[in-house]
């Protein structure tokens, strides 16, 4: 059975995986001005983040259901809560942030001109992901 | 500015005195080493249900873990 700790520490990873990949993603979009779409959904590059979305719940479900109420409960405890409030509001000002950015980077000529909702959008989850990690981390050392 | 700005803890040593690691005692009132890590850093203020598990399982009073800074 997983035990707490195991739980939280196979979500710091998956959680600072997908964040990596997640602004990685974010970043190729904005320098290209948007992911190409292809003729195939299956092999357009755009679906990738929200398919890594999907495998990031059922992993997490998975984990929750194989370590067992109490256990998961430990793992999903009031600081975790609390980390993740404080994720979701990085997320939050992120997407406020980031059309302002990003059109002054497009005014200079940096990035291309364009809609770049994509662009914001996926850099409002990496946000999210990554400043979890961060805050996770720093409260286990 | 911690988010514990203005709690004093005194639940390291009391912790210690019982004898008790962070993850033993984490495990005895249901919440991840973590919480009782953030906590004795004075990085999280812990909500009342837990500061009552914490005292009732070290058998202290809510006052002998946490105080007011400043009294």
């Amino acid at each position: 059975m997983l035990t707490a700790h195991a739980l939280a520490r196979t979500r710091v990873i998956i959680f600072g995986v997908s964040g990596v990949l997640f602004f990685a993603f974010a970043f190729v979009a904005m320098v290209t001005g948007g992911i190409p779409e292809s003729e195939r959904w299956y092999t357009d590059l755009g679906v990738l983040p929200g398919l890594i979305g999907i495998l990031v719940a059922i992993i997490s479900f998975a984990g929750g259901w194989a370590a067992g109420d109490r256990q998961a409960g430990m793992a999903y405890d009031e600081s975790y809560r609390a980390d993740r409030d404080k994720a979701q509001r990085v997320g939050f000002w992120t997407g406020v942030w980031a059309p302002a950015v990003l059109a002054i980077l497009a005014v200079i000529g940096l990035i291309p001109e364009g809609p770049q909702v994509y662009t914001v959008v996926i850099f409002m989850v990496a946000a999210y992901f990554l400043s979890f990690t961060y805050f996770e981390m720093k409260g286990e050392a | 500015m911690s988010a514990a700005a203005g709690l004093v803890t005194h639940l390291p040593e009391v912790r210690k005195a019982a004898g008790l690691t962070q993850a033993e005692l984490a495990e005895a009132v249901g919440v991840s080493r973590k919480t009782i890590n953030t906590v004795e850093k004075r990085v999280f203020v812990p909500s009342t249900v837990l500061a009552l598990k914490l005292a009732r399982y070290l058998e202290v009073s809510v006052h002998d873990l946490f105080v007011l800074e400043g009294g």
